[in-house]
């Protein structure tokens, strides 16, 4: 009888508990928190990618946050890794503000206006949304002959047009159509780098897949410094960057080509009241120079 | 003091623990059964599918790479540890001491160290064969403590009968011992599977992260549990992660039955 | 014939029982070569004592008080329940419940880090924002995260100490008029102390040396621990954190990262050798 009664409570306590634990998940995950009251005089929550992100680099050069080989963002933001890990601190965090790549934002995110710019695509394309970069492929050594034709599918029309459906903007909107269908084509190509170009090329290579079976692309998202470094040292046929190489990196390279634009959109929590931001803000807010939601409003 | 407070915290503790691992597995089963389609177990990964069938196949390859390596290794050092070496003799006392400093390593070091050693010095690169070696180091203290206990807990009268009947050591050690001592070894071997199939930080940086099928020894791929780690910093796909952890964690409960089914036979049948 | 079978199994046992020493002096060597020269050419104690990291900078004192810190952390958590939970086990679990109760605990030792990790990352990093504010990603999620998780260790090895203190303490101590309580207590438990002690040692070991679910939840700042509800890095975060990028001296630095992390669990594992050896004495 004890000894059913001992287990009865056990079980009763872990079912209260993941009774519990649902309703939480459900509450964090949705958006059932936008409903409430945004309450300005919280801190704010900075979140910032890790060290060596091609994203944080080319966010902290735009907002003017950079020294040397550091940048300024304050050291106190919660470092994700990974693009849409930061996505996912922001949905769930109400008081959170983070940047995220354009292509990558969903619902459950909002995006700032940058100077009273949207980032959408035709922004970004017209120049008018000034956060926005070039997703880069590097190539370090010669390329084997089905790395070769990779590539220069990259830049085809059809490659282009995974660009778009995958939701990014075209570096190219009059690339000419690829010419090496006809290719008996085989053996395995390494691509390596950014997590925020990673889905742009995952898909490409679906698409080369279809057309080249016997290929094998394997695409690591490592970051863009890995990108960078392996491309450089040959560990990597073609490396992917989310920034612009440094000067010193385009010398030891030998050809670097954007596939793709790509903006980088301010994020905060879908209940924030937050419309609108300047460059000067944003570099303000990353730096760490502001600590309520109050001194941001003003 | 209160014996009724001792009491009392001593069953607290205990719903405490048995709550959270139950929780916890509740919690992974009620949000990802839901989400197990078809479409996740499709033979090609595409970023639309987040298909975990390379993955689980991978996880395959590194588990059976991995013990096809550490099995005889570890088996024959809990032989020799048991039965072919002096108790007292130096190279025993450093083989059992760095056994237990292989299994007191962290997986990081593991990785880091995989990464230094098999990816950049041999230069085999993120690959299969890169991401076995470093993990058949990091199971091989499991198996060879399985199979030192198992031998030592066949006893000595054993072997005294066998080689009374003049039986050789060597055939001693087959014919009659191994027999004996095989599910206590076999659950060793089930264990080392298990930490294999959990590991993430000693594979990131040595087998890498491809979503491809690894076609040779040298190419990259993930297992099921970096496939998870994966999945879930991408906030994308977070009804896949789900799902995946059901499958990581139904695994994991088939191993740890299978360990306890062999370990009660062992229990009953052994002695 | 046999006599040369035997010789040729004796060294083939013998080559693969060296295979565990030679895997660990490799092991020792690559980690400590690789990171050594750059901790004393950077400066042993700007490395150690220093409490800036980025790109140029390597002080990586914050994360070792971070991995102190949260280490304690989950250790005041997890060593009392677990012992507790243990004791329980030993002692007051009918063996109806035991046979349940058992593969449960190694169900717990079996189930990934990464599993643990999503688990805090979706339930307790929630929980504590929503509790004592913060963004979650916290020194505190990562505790509660650890505390749970070095429970199994705990739980098994104390219980088999406290199995293995000889009956007759207990009868005698219930002989004399104790309660049953009492008697586990003041009896049963001081009698396994060293093999408890010894359980707390791994349970550390396991704390400080988790990198995949601490990443997850722990927020990762490579600043000093500021509080329990802000966030911090470990030592084992901060490698797997930059490791992928990393090149030239940086990478160096993560490397050496994992010295003093190793130098740290090789430390926790001379007590627990230190325990083990005394007690089989």
């Amino acid at each position: 009888m004890n000894t059913l009664f001992k287990w009865g409570a056990i079980l009763g306590t872990t079912a209260t508990l993941v009774a519990c634990g649902n309703g939480d998940a459900e509450g964090t995950g949705s958006n059932d928190s936008a409903s409430e009251e945004f309450d300005t005089s919280s801190s704010l929550h900075l979140v910032t990618r890790e060290v060596g992100s091609g994203t944080r680099d080319a966010f902290a050069e735009m907002i003017n946050l950079t020294d040397g080989d550091n940048d300024l963002i304050d050291p106190a933001a919660t470092a994700q890794q990974g693009t849409n890990a930061v996505n996912t601190t922001v949905a769930d965090d109400q008081y959170a503000i983070g940047y995220t790549s354009v292509g990558a934002l969903n619902d459950d995110i909002k995006p700032v206006q940058i100077d009273g710019v949207d980032p959408t695509a035709e922004n970004i394309l017209a120049g008018d949304y000034s956060i926005a970069r070039n997703f880069n492929v590097i190539r370090g050594d010669e390329l084997s002959e089905q790395a070769q034709a990779f590539w220069d599918f990259m830049f085809s029309a059809e490659g282009q047009a995974v660009v778009e459906e995958v939701g990014y903007i075209q570096s190219d909107t009059e690339a000419p159509a690829y010419e090496g269908s006809d290719l008996d084509l085989s053996g395995d190509i390494d691509v390596n780098g950014s997590t925020a170009v990673y889905p742009v090329v995952e898909a490409m290579a679906e698409a080369f897949g279809d057309i080249h079976p016997d290929v094998q692309i394997s695409v690591h998202s490592t970051g863009s410094g890995a990108g960078v470094t392996s491309a450089i040292d040959g560990t990597t046929d073609i490396g992917m960057a989310s920034r612009d190489l440094n000067d010193d990196e385009v010398d030891q390279v030998t050809e670097v080509a954007p596939i793709a634009l790509d903006g980088i959109a301010v994020i905060v929590h879908p209940s924030n009241p937050l419309e609108s931001l300047t460059v000067d803000q944003v570099s303000d807010i990353f730096s760490g120079n502001v600590s309520t939601w109050d001194d941001v409003s003003n | 003091m209160g014996s009724k407070i001792l009491n009392g915290l001593v069953y607290l503790s205990t719903i405490l623990t048995f709550g959270a691992l139950g929780f916890l597995v509740l919690y992974i089963l009620f949000n990802g059964v839901q989400y197990l389609t078809p479409s996740l177990f499709e033979w090609t990964y595409t970023t639309q599918n987040v298909s975990m069938m390379p993955a689980l196949i991978t996880t395959l390859y590194v588990v059976l790479g991995t013990l096809f390596i550490a099995t005889p290794i570890g088996v024959f050092t809990g032989f020799y540890l048991v039965d072919y070496a002096n108790r007292d003799n130096k190279i025993v006392k450093a083989i059992s001491m760095a056994t237990d400093t292989l299994a007191g390593i962290p997986s990081i070091i593991y990785g880091l160290f995989g990464m230094l050693f098999f990816v950049i010095f041999l230069g085999l690169q993120f690959s299969l064969l890169a991401g076995i070696l470093t993990v058949t180091i990091m199971t091989l203290p499991v198996i060879i403590r399985a199979t030192e206990e198992a031998l030592i807990a066949t006893g000595m009268p054993i072997r005294q009968a066998s080689y009374a009947l003049g039986a050789g050591k060597l055939r001693t050690l087959f014919k009659v011992v191994l027999p004996m001592a095989m599910p206590g070894i076999l659950s060793g071997v089930i264990l080392a599977t298990g930490k294999v199939i959990g590991e993430t930080a000693a594979l990131m940086f040595t087998l890498g992260t491809a979503t491809l099928l690894p076609q040779s020894l040298l190419a990259s791929g993930r297992t099921l549990s970096l496939h998870m780690f994966i999945l879930s910093g991408e906030g994308h796909n977070v009804n896949e992660a789900y799902a995946t952890a059901v499958v990581l964690l139904l695994f994991v409960l088939v191993i740890n039955g299978l360990s306890t089914f062999i370990s009660k036979r062992l229990s009953k049948g052994g002695k | 014939m046999n006599d040369l079978k035997e010789k040729v199994a004796h060294g083939v046992f013998l080559l693969a029982a060296i295979t565990s020493i030679l895997s660990l002096v490799v092991i020792v060597i690559f980690i400590f070569t690789n990171g050594l020269p750059m901790m004393i050419d950077y400066g042993v104690f700007d490395f150690l004592l220093g409490t800036t990291w980025n790109r140029t900078t390597f002080g990586i004192l914050p994360m070792i008080v971070g991995s102190i810190v949260v280490t304690i952390g989950a250790v005041l958590i997890g060593v009392p329940v677990g012992i507790f939970t243990a004791i329980f086990m030993a002692e007051f679990c009918p063996p109806s419940v035991y046979r349940f109760l058992k593969p449960a605990v190694n169900l717990m030792a079996g189930i990934p880090s990464i599993l643990y990790g999503f688990f805090a990352l979706r339930i307790i990093v929630p929980w504590v924002r929503d509790t004592f504010g913060g963004p979650g990603n916290s020194m505190l999620a990562a505790i509660l995260l650890l505390g749970i998780m070095i429970l199994p260790t705990i739980i098994s090895l104390s219980e088999s100490a406290i199995r293995s203190v000889p009956r007759s303490y207990y009868s005698g101590s219930i002989a004399l008029g104790a309660s049953k309580e009492r008697s586990i207590f003041a009896v049963l438990v001081p009698a396994a102390k060293s093999g408890i002690f010894s359980s707390v040692v791994l349970g550390v070991g396991r704390a400080i040396g988790e990198t995949m679910a601490v990443v997850m939840v722990a927020g990762n700042q490579p600043i000093m621990p500021r509080g329990l509800t802000q966030g911090v890095r470990t030592l084992t975060t901060n490698i797997v954190m930059e490791m992928a990028y990393a090149s030239g001296q940086h990478r160096d630095a993560l490397v050496a990262t994992g010295v003093v992390l190793f130098v740290f669990v090789m430390l926790i594992n001379g007590i627990f050798l230190y325990i083990k050896n005394k007690e089989a004495k």
